[in-house]
């Protein structure tokens, strides 16, 4: 799985480094069980502090993404709980998405087809 | 020996300036992943800008073809020339000259491809990478085993050559045991050695490339490039450790420079050799995987000149070479200025050292007797012998039958200056050996001095003085 990292970005390293490991998850690329590179070793090739990921790695735990352990590192929960609704933040950050796309004169079928998309393959 | 050290600087000028040139200019460059070390994209391949680009990688690759032609005619002179005056120093500044100057048509294209890429209205996103998580920390090709035994080799012909110094064994009756000459020598090519390793390991480590978005294309390219890598370093190694440091055996048995010279030759031949096959199988990985490389990383401008990796927001020291074979230094990490500086001043001291070897060539010694000294002077008063503590002076009228090995000072052709071992005792020594003539000289203390002047006359002239004062 790549990750993209966007130095510039408003959005901090550790929570991009987060959100794609999550979409990774979600569409498959990342099966559970799965190994995960070291804190130091993922820093080291990314040319990052250790820190940075380690928040990452720590936000994907508290979040039950993953699990961590001293003898096997980082791994992908087997299973992840489902718990059947969007958090609270995640419905501000898509009504946002909504109204800029009405703004910018994105039909509603459009909008509802790039979700099927979305949706579909990451099933 | 002079003539050696011509032959040597030879095979080791003439391949790396071809090598340098099958690396940095491109001849096909639609199969190149980098064109002047900037970033070959989908955006090249329309007519107009292809024709431009070939127009690019013409001008240049024609400049860098002339030069290495005219470098490699001129080796052949200064080789065949083997009588020149200061051809040392000759030597060290054309191969400065010839290293810096193969890089100078790199510079104009990488500038001219930047300016193309700036015309087509290219820019590139910054501050983005890509990392592939199955790529990390996985992709390894250099076996700590594979460099062990080079190594415990290494390290055995260096306690060898100290025993022999120390006298606790002995291997031959040889002039050079005690003057710790094989020791310094096998010392110094073992550390070459544990430096080869420690960059062979470095290197093994290196970030994994990321080229599509198949993890498994990335693992194979990766894997494919560091095991030729791998390859590369533990030849090397065994080159070093075996050939060299039984070479300097046959010194320590021999006691001859001519065999370590040699040895040093096909040494560099054979890592020469090494360093080819390398780059001609990283050429043909490229090409291999040209098709499959779906990700641009456009990181042009963070490499000042294609050369100089210089990225602020980078953590790593270490990065990939974009221009050539290895690892540069990021720039503008602490430790990488620090280095960088530590670079420039190196490269300024090696130039006073050719610099001050050239005047060695160039001043002739003088000897003579002033004040009731015997003087050696070349730049400087090297030895004063005052006349009344010289016990005897014996006239050598041919220098060559005796047995001389260099333990620390200067050994040329036309000057043997410094601490030598002669016929086994511990001498200063202050000569031009090619007028043959010398004179010994021993003190009331018991130091041995074998000296000569300019020319036959001028030692003739001082031994006469002397003969007549003691």
């Amino acid at each position: 799985m790549i990750i993209r990292i966007n130095e510039l970005s408003d959005i901090p390293i550790y929570m991009q480094i987060r959100n794609q490991i999550v979409m990774g998850i979600s569409s498959g690329e990342l099966e559970g069980g799965e190994q995960l590179p070291t804190v130091r070793a993922l820093a080291m090739e990314m040319g990052i502090n250790t820190m940075t990921v380690s928040k990452a790695y720590q936000l994907l735990k508290t979040e039950g993404y993953i699990m961590t352990d001293r003898k096997n590192g980082a791994r992908i929960r087997t299973s992840i709980q489902k718990q059947g609704s969007i958090s609270e933040s995640n419905k501000a950050e898509l009504k946002r998405i909504v109204s800029e796309a009405r703004l910018s004169g994105v039909s509603k079928a459009e909008l509802i087809g790039l979700l099927e998309e979305f949706y579909g393959t990451e099933s | 020996m002079d003539a050696f050290f011509g032959i040597i600087m030879f095979i080791c000028l003439v391949p790396t300036i071809w090598i340098t040139y099958a690396l940095l200019y491109p001849r096909k460059w639609k199969e190149k992943k980098l064109i002047f070390g900037v970033t070959n994209r989908k955006e090249f391949e329309g007519p107009d800008v292809s024709d431009k680009i070939d127009a690019i990688t013409d001008k240049n690759n024609k400049a860098a073809f002339r030069l290495n032609m005219v470098f490699t005619v001129i080796s052949v002179l200064l080789l065949i020339l083997g009588t020149l005056p200061m051809r040392t120093f000759i030597w060290v500044m054309f191969v400065f000259i010839a290293i810096f100057a193969i890089s100078v048509p790199y510079v104009y294209g990488n500038k001219e491809m930047k300016a193309l890429k700036k015309s087509l209205g290219i820019i590139a996103e910054k501050g983005i990478s890509y990392t592939d998580l199955k790529t990390v920390g996985t992709v390894r090709a250099l076996k700590p085993a594979s460099v062990i035994l080079p190594n415990i080799v290494g390290a055995l012909t260096v306690i060898i050559a100290l025993l022999s110094d120390l006298k606790v064994i002995k291997i031959a009756d040889s002039p050079a045991s005690g003057t710790f000459l094989a020791t310094a020598v096998c010392g110094s090519i073992f550390l070459v050695g544990i430096m080869i390793t420690v960059i062979g390991f470095v290197m093994d480590r290196i970030k994994s490339e990321v080229i599509s978005t198949d993890s498994d294309i990335n693992a194979n390219y990766n894997r494919a490039k560091k095991k030729n890598m791998a390859k590369m370093f533990v030849l090397m190694m065994w080159a070093n450790t075996i050939f060299v440091c039984a070479l300097s055996l046959l010194e320590i048995l021999s006691g001859s420079g001519i065999v370590m010279i040699a040895g040093i030759g096909l040494y560099m031949i054979l890592v020469m050799g090494a360093l080819a096959v390398f780059v001609h199988t990283d050429q043909r990985i490229e090409k291999i995987y040209h098709k499959d490389m779906t990700v641009i990383q456009d990181d042009d401008d963070l490499w000042i000149a294609g050369m100089f990796y210089y990225n602020p927001s980078d953590k790593r020291l270490n990065i990939e070479k974009r221009a050539g074979v290895g690892s540069t230094i990021n720039m503008a990490h602490p430790a990488g200025k620090i280095i960088g500086f530590l670079g420039v001043l190196s490269i300024i001291f090696s130039l006073l050292v050719v610099i001050w070897t050239g005047m060695l060539e160039a001043t002739p010694i003088n000897l003579r007797i002033s004040d009731g000294s015997v003087i050696c002077h070349q730049l400087r008063d090297e030895y004063m012998i005052p006349v009344a503590e010289i016990e005897s002076a014996e006239y050598i009228d041919d220098i060559h039958t005796l047995s001389m090995v260099r333990t620390n000072g200067v050994g040329m052709d036309t000057l043997l200056k410094g601490n030598f071992s002669v016929n086994g005792e511990s001498c200063k020594v202050f000569l031009a050996p090619d007028k043959r003539v010398a004179i010994k000289i021993v003190t009331t203390s018991g130091r041995i001095y074998y000296i000569s002047g300019a020319t036959a006359a001028e030692t003739d002239s001082v031994y006469d003085q002397l003969s007549a004062s003691l």
